[in-house]
This record gives structure tokens, C-alpha cells and sequence, in this order.
């Protein structure tokens, strides 16, 4: 009996017209084993949809949820079509233009520490470092090296980070933004660069981990696993 | 007016599909955030254009196509760069394969990303997005062949990563 995977496949999703579907049914009562390689697929599928429902309750940002709600751009009385341009609105494009690029690279360069509600929080940069980088890595151009995961007991996840040459500290999720608990300026530079993470920690910092830290810190997969899942405090 | 109620029963659908896209994408992007990204683009692209949806046809797979050519084209947009970022991800795939092989078990989203771009987008689609295959393949621009056969690819990669006692 020659059925290819792809068609037990395509019987298992769903897809097969009647008459190659009765025909794979007419196989699975000969053939347990068929019976087997189908239910292998649909098991599957089973295992796919349970490990990414969980990803749909996650939070959604305001700012999507802002895009979706925002009335189209050009509205229902405007063109859809670009009026054309002379040389007068070209230069005026061109000043946009201008202006745009020093917005996009202000917006680039916004501060990396600010303060939201009274809380300090991680902009810039460093936000983007905390939520992306794993441990160890670096992105060409940006200061911001991550030293350690963690969860806290409180069930937030935590991150020590480093601020080449400027500071170092401890930054712990909470809701969509990365509060910054604790902050102490880079030691002497004499010799830095060759240390560890770890040790080129200041004391304050390294106090404020040891106060917060449940259990160790975490390894590559988890680190993976909280990136995928946005640093949202996963139920324990 | 009409119009207006059905711009803004669009726009109910709009937010009520996010979770879905957002999902999407990181299995397009991998970086949750770029992912987030690309879905912002796609949102505010879908909705100059909304008027071009028909409402008889769905609009999950409407918006999985807007999201996935605006990645595509900020893939184009970001060049070199990217190209620098995608040399670095493999080099980190190849290293974590020797770290993952300690592990006894690996999490279907780790699976998930050790598989090539192509199988992992036609998993995502018809397995967990749970589109059918013509509206998969037409997602993806392919042809329906081509899906059938990066899917069941895609499916034997991922059955022998989860299987207990595949990882040595």
C-alpha cells in the first residue's frame, strides 16, 4: 500500500476531496499502521495549537491596539492618489523630508533612563537592549550589554545591564515597561573590558539582585522562552 | 452611514485579530519586537486600503499577507544590516544546537525556530493559524503544491525535535 505522507497528511488536516479521502479510510481499516502515521499528524497539529495558545492571552500594546483604532491616514474625502508635485511642493517635500530624518534620529537617540509615573524607567537603547539581547550579547554601535536574567520572587522577570563606560544597574519588567531599581555609575575605567559581567557589577547593584533574586539565574532557553513571551510575569 | 458602520465593524476585526498577528509575526521576525513592528506597519497599511477587503473572503489571511510583505519589504529596507543580523542568527542556531542536544526537553516554540524560514511560516499558517492550504499557499505566494510540500517537511523536522527519546 503506497499512500505518501503528504496525502496521510492531508487527510489529517482536512483536505483531501471525498473520494481520496474514502480511500485512505478504506487503507487505515487494512493497515493499522496508517491508522498510526495519522493520528502521528494529528497529534501534532493537537501539540502546535496548545503550545501557542498561550500567546494570544498576552497583553497587547496600546499602540497597536492605537492602529487599529486610528481612522485611515487619507480619509474618504481625500485622493488616494498623490497629487502631482512641481517644483515648489519638491522643495517642500525635501524640507519634510529633512525634518523627518531629524525626528527618526532624535527618536533613535531618545534618553535611555526616564522617568514615567515617578518610576525610572529604561528608554532608548536600553529598553530595546532589555528586551532583546540575551545575555552576553551585543548590538554593533549600542552600549548596552545585559549581565544576568533573573526572576524575582515577586514573579517579574529582572535583568542587570551594563552601560559601557557609564553606568551599570538593575531593570525589572513590569506590565509593558522596564522600571529601573537600582543604577550605579561604571567603576574607574583603568582596566574595565576585561572583566566579567559578574564581577564588574558595583556592590549596590550586585545587593539589589541578592534582595530580589528567587532561585538562579536563568540559562539561554529561558532567556528565549521570556524574550518570546515579552518578559510578561509567566504564571509560577 | 453605511459605510462608516462597516469601517468600523472592520475595525473590531482589526483589534480582535492582534493576539493573531502578533503571533504570526514573531514566527516570521523571531524578535518579538521587530514583530510588533511589522504588525504596526501592516495595521496601518490595511486600513488605507480597506476598502479593497471583501468581506466574503477572511480577513485573517488578508492581514497575514499585509503583514507578512510589509516584513519583507523592511527586510529590503533594512539591507546590510539585516543581512549582518541574519548571518549572526545563524551562527547562533549552529552553536545552540549542540547546546539544545543536552536538554531532555525542548519546547515546541525552540522546535519551532530551529526549522528553515520557509516550513516554519507553513507550519505557523496551516497549524497554528489553522488556515487551509489554498489560503496558506496564497499567503505565501506559492503554489499549493509547494506548500503541501514545505509543510510535511516542516512536519517531519518538527516530529523528530519533540519526539521523546529523538534527543540523545
Amino acid at each position: 500500500m503506497s499512500l505518501s505522507e503528504e496525502t496521510l497528511m492531508a487527510y489529517a488536516d482536512g483536505e483531501l476531496n471525498p473520494e481520496a479521502a474514502a480511500e485512505v479510510e478504506t487503507a487505515m481499516r487494512d493497515d493499522p499502521k496508517i491508522a498510526q502515521r495519522i493520528a502521528r499528524h494529528r497529534a501534532l497539529r493537537a501539540t502546535l495549537q496548545q503550545a501557542y495558545a498561550a500567546e494570544l492571552a498576552l497583553p497587547v500594546p496600546d499602540r497597536l491596539l492605537a492602529a487599529a483604532r486610528a481612522a485611515p491616514a487619507s480619509g474618504v474625502d481625500r485622493p488616494t492618489r498623490l497629487p502631482r508635485w512641481g517644483f515648489a511642493s519638491m522643495a517642500a517635500a525635501l524640507l519634510i523630508g529633512i525634518g523627518v530624518a531629524f525626528f527618526a534620529w532624535r527618536h533613535v537617540e531618545a534618553p535611555m533612563i526616564q522617568t514615567a509615573g515617578g518610576a525610572r524607567v529604561a528608554g532608548g537603547a536600553l529598553d530595546r537592549g532589555l528586551s532583546t539581547l540575551l545575555s552576553g550579547e551585543s548590538v554593533p554601535g549600542s552600549p548596552v550589554r545585559i549581565g544576568l536574567s533573573f526572576r524575582a520572587k515577586s514573579g517579574d522577570y529582572c535583568r542587570t545591564f551594563v552601560l559601557v563606560n557609564a553606568a551599570s544597574g538593575l531593570a525589572c519588567r513590569h506590565a509593558t515597561r522596564w522600571e529601573i531599581l537600582a543604577l550605579a555609575p561604571a567603576p574607574a575605567a583603568a582596566d574595565s573590558g576585561y572583566r566579567t559581567a559578574g564581577s564588574a557589577l558595583p556592590e549596590a547593584i550586585v545587593a539589589a539582585v541578592e534582595a530580589r533574586m528567587a532561585g538562579e539565574p536563568m540559562d539561554r532557553n529561558g532567556e528565549l522562552e521570556a524574550r518570546a513571551r515579552y518578559w510578561q510575569a509567566a504564571p509560577p | 452611514m453605511n459605510t462608516s458602520r462597516t469601517r468600523q465593524s472592520f475595525h473590531d476585526q482589526l483589534v480582535a485579530l492582534l493576539p493573531r498577528l502578533r503571533r504570526f509575526a514573531r514566527n516570521l521576525a523571531r524578535n518579538p519586537h521587530d514583530a510588533d513592528d511589522v504588525v504596526q506597519i501592516a495595521v496601518e497599511r490595511a486600513l488605507l486600503k480597506w476598502e479593497q477587503w471583501r468581506s466574503d473572503t477572511r480577513l485573517d489571511s488578508w492581514m497575514f499577507k499585509i503583514v507578512r510583505n510589509a516584513w519583507i519589504d523592511e527586510l529590503r529596507a533594512r539591507g546590510r544590516r539585516a543581512q549582518i543580523f541574519l548571518a549572526a542568527e545563524a551562527g547562533e542556531q549552529v552553536g545552540e544546537a549542540s547546546l539544545e542536544r543536552e536538554s531532555q526537553l525542548m519546547s515546541v516554540q525552540s522546535a519551532m525556530a530551529r526549522l528553515p524560514q520557509e516550513q516554519r511560516l507553513a507550519v505557523s499558517l496551516v497549524l497554528v493559524e489553522g488556515l487551509p492550504y489554498k489560503e496558506a499557499a496564497e499567503v505565501l505566494d506559492i503554489p499549493i503544491g509547494t506548500l503541501t510540500s514545505r509543510l510535511a517537511r516542516g512536519r517531519e523536522a518538527l516530529q523528530s525535535l519533540l519526539a521523546p527519546g529523538a534527543v540523545p
